[in-house]
């Protein structure tokens, strides 16, 4: 079965009020574990809605999401954190590191919530996920500190520390400069070579080519869904 | 998982040490405000109780001059008129057991004031006339020499007891006792020096005068034959409602006065006073209670102030901590525990300087410096409330959001 699964996904903000809007509208999607995923679209399109849905961020209005053979909608929310902390990993478009605090402790951050690692543990394996994406030299440095490809890669390193199975990244290259986006788009490939599954929304096609399947959003609906055959 | 969620909060505190500081800051303000306030009221009270007190309990003074029908109305001669209508008559029978049963000790005393002199040294002092009872009666102690006797009263002896100050002035590290001072002109034989007693009820330093026996003080320096007042010690405290009405009556046939309302004394009593002071304070604590509880409010206002502001700020943060697996618990805990750390640190800090600050103004106020546990269980309490009701409301309210609506928060 699919490790991801949605039907009739529907996505409303501000319901039953005068400025309603529909963000995404009767999304029917599967991915298979080990796929690489491009989802694409302008501005308002709803992808980055489609993410946050997919990533367990926020909920959909209506409709059934199954992750892993699990029914999401009907899980508690002690639940939901747990498959956010275990399973999956988030790469945000801000990065959204925690300020004043080193790139060790950053990357730390999940592996407290996991409750089952010592402080030892921690620091090892969070070196382990820094050294992986090349910032070996900049443990011990605050985001403040670091350029914004370097802060990214902090980001990827902390959606790895739990070693989840899925990696959603919402426009994990929109702050970044040409060479920034080539690094971590090349970690993104590595990864997937290595069997996780990545999904990432990007509206730039240079980006998106880096993908194995590339799904177009328009008005919060799937206009089409492609095997990217020009494979970057 | 405590040590985990200790270390989170911890390092959550010291990434902006100056927020965490503000914030300690309010409480810290709040606590020693209340608490110093607290310690000023009570301090101030317990002061002018005890200086009441001081004048003795079972005493009843018979000043010169009516005061109509009012227990707190002063005398005549308390308004500067000079009245002459207490006399020796009115002591023999004061001391007489049968007319007043509950009488103890009766001390007709007089006041003046002279040049006081010894050698070249001069001094301008008060001069008291007392009786040979009048150091037990109004309990004051010698430091050295002797009480003069009733011999001394009865014969006009030219004796003199001196208060510390004036003996320090007159003869410094010598001791006077058995020189010959003079007091307007008058020789007085220095038999005792009274210990140290500060200034007591009503003003009156009673280290700055000089005793002498009372008729000597009249006949002698004031060339009168009358009393400024007579004190009255009663058998105890219990009787002196029997006692006024005793020395009352006495009085009064002696005066050959029947409408009690139209006397020519007053009877006073320092427990009446005592009543009326406790009323004053009370008013004056309860006046303290209101600023401290203000000052509590203001307090209180601020650390929700910047616990909110604080905490909202953060919003951000829960997000994100949401986004890579935290639970609400998680999250719940954290803040509990910041607001916790924040609050009892500060609330020490305001416990320490709400101490140290109530020893300074009892320094200044010169009373004992009271701290009580329960004006700092108030303030702690209070402070403490505020700190982690407004720290854990705004993290709660953020707690609940989606990961991506606290995110998206600005």
């Amino acid at each position: 079965m699919a490790l991801i699964k949605m039907e009739h996904v529907r996505k409303v903000y501000n319901n039953g009020e005068d400025n309603e809007v529909a963000a995404l509208k009767d999304i029917n999607l599967e991915i298979q574990a080990g796929e690489f995923v491009a989802v694409m679209g302008a501005s308002g399109s709803g992808k980055s809605t489609l993410m946050h849905v997919i990533g367990f961020l926020d909920s959909a209005s209506s409709g059934k999401y199954f992750f892993d053979n699990q029914e999401i909608t009907e899980l508690p929310a002690d639940a939901l954190s747990e498959i956010r902390n275990q399973k999956v990993g988030f790469v945000f478009q801000a990065f959204n590191l925690l300020a004043r605090t080193s790139a060790i402790d950053n990357v730390a951050l999940p592996m407290l919530y996991a409750r089952k690692y010592t402080l030892a543990q921690m620091a090892e394996r969070s070196k382990e996920m820094l050294v992986q994406v090349g910032l070996e030299s900049r443990l011990n440095h605050h985001p403040s500190e670091l350029s914004g490809g370097q802060q990214q890669r902090v980001a990827i390193a902390r959606a790895l520390v739990n070693n989840p199975a899925v990696i959603f990244a919402d426009e994990p290259t929109g702050n970044l400069d040409s060479r920034s986006t080539e690094e971590v788009m090349g970690i993104f490939k590595k990864l997937n070579d290595e069997g996780r599954t990545l999904i990432f929304v990007t509206h730039e096609e240079e980006v998106a080519a880096y993908a194995k399947r590339i799904i177009r959003l328009k008005d919060g609906e799937i206009v089409s869904d492609i095997l990217n055959t020009i494979r970057k | 998982m405590l040590f985990q969620s200790i270390k989170i909060a911890f390092k959550a505190l010291l990434l902006n040490k100056t927020r965490s500081f503000l914030t300690m800051l309010g409480i810290i303000i709040g606590i020693t405000a209340v608490i110093v306030l607290i310690s000023a009221g009570q301090g101030a009270q317990e002061l002018i109780v005890n200086q009441v007190k001081g004048i003795g309990s079972n005493l009843l003074f018979v000043l010169p001059g009516g005061s109509g029908k009012s227990k707190f109305s002063p005398p005549a001669s308390a308004q500067g008129i000079i009245v002459t209508s207490l006399n020796d008559q009115d002591v023999k029978f004061l001391r007489n057991k049968t007319l007043a049963p509950d009488v103890e000790y009766v001390s007709p005393e007089v006041r003046g004031q002279f040049t006081l002199s010894y050698n070249n040294q001069e001094e301008l002092g008060a001069v008291a006339g007392e009786d040979e009872n009048y150091g037990s009666v109004r309990n004051v102690p010698l430091k050295s020499g002797e009480w003069f006797s009733k011999a001394d009263v009865d014969g006009m002896s030219q004796v003199a007891i001196l208060g510390s100050t004036i003996s320090d002035d007159l003869f410094g590290v010598e001791d006077p006792v058995g020189k010959v001072i003079k007091i307007k002109q008058v020789s007085f034989r220095v038999v005792g020096v009274a210990k140290a007693k500060g200034v007591g009820a009503f003003g009156v330093d009673q280290d700055g005068q000089v005793i002498v026996p009372v008729s000597t003080a009249q006949k002698l320096l004031l060339g009168i034959n009358y009393y400024n007042n007579i004190a009255v010690q009663v058998r105890s405290e219990s009787v002196i409602p029997q006692a006024t009405d005793e020395v009352t009556k006495v009085l009064l046939s002696n005066h050959k006065i029947s409408d009690p309302d139209k006397a020519d004394f007053s009877v006073k009593n320092p427990a009446d006073a005592l009543s009326l002071l406790t009323n004053i304070t009370s008013i004056l604590t309860i006046f303290l209670g209101a600023i401290a509880g203000i000052s509590l409010l203001v307090g209180g206002i601020g650390i929700m102030n910047i616990m909110l502001v604080s905490v909202t700020e953060r919003t951000r943060e829960i997000g994100l901590r949401k986004a890579i697996g935290a639970r609400r618990k998680d999250i719940l805990t954290q803040f509990l525990i910041e607001a916790v750390v924040l609050t009892v640190f500060g609330g020490v800090v305001g416990i320490i300087l709400g101490y140290l600050g109530a020893l300074g103004i009892a320094a200044l106020g010169n009373w004992t410096p009271i701290v009580s546990i329960s004006s700092i269980l108030l303030a702690f309490g209070v402070c403490t409330l505020f700190g982690l009701v407004f720290g854990i409301y705004p993290a709660n309210k953020a707690s609940k959001l989606s990961p991506m609506e606290a995110l998206r928060y600005e």
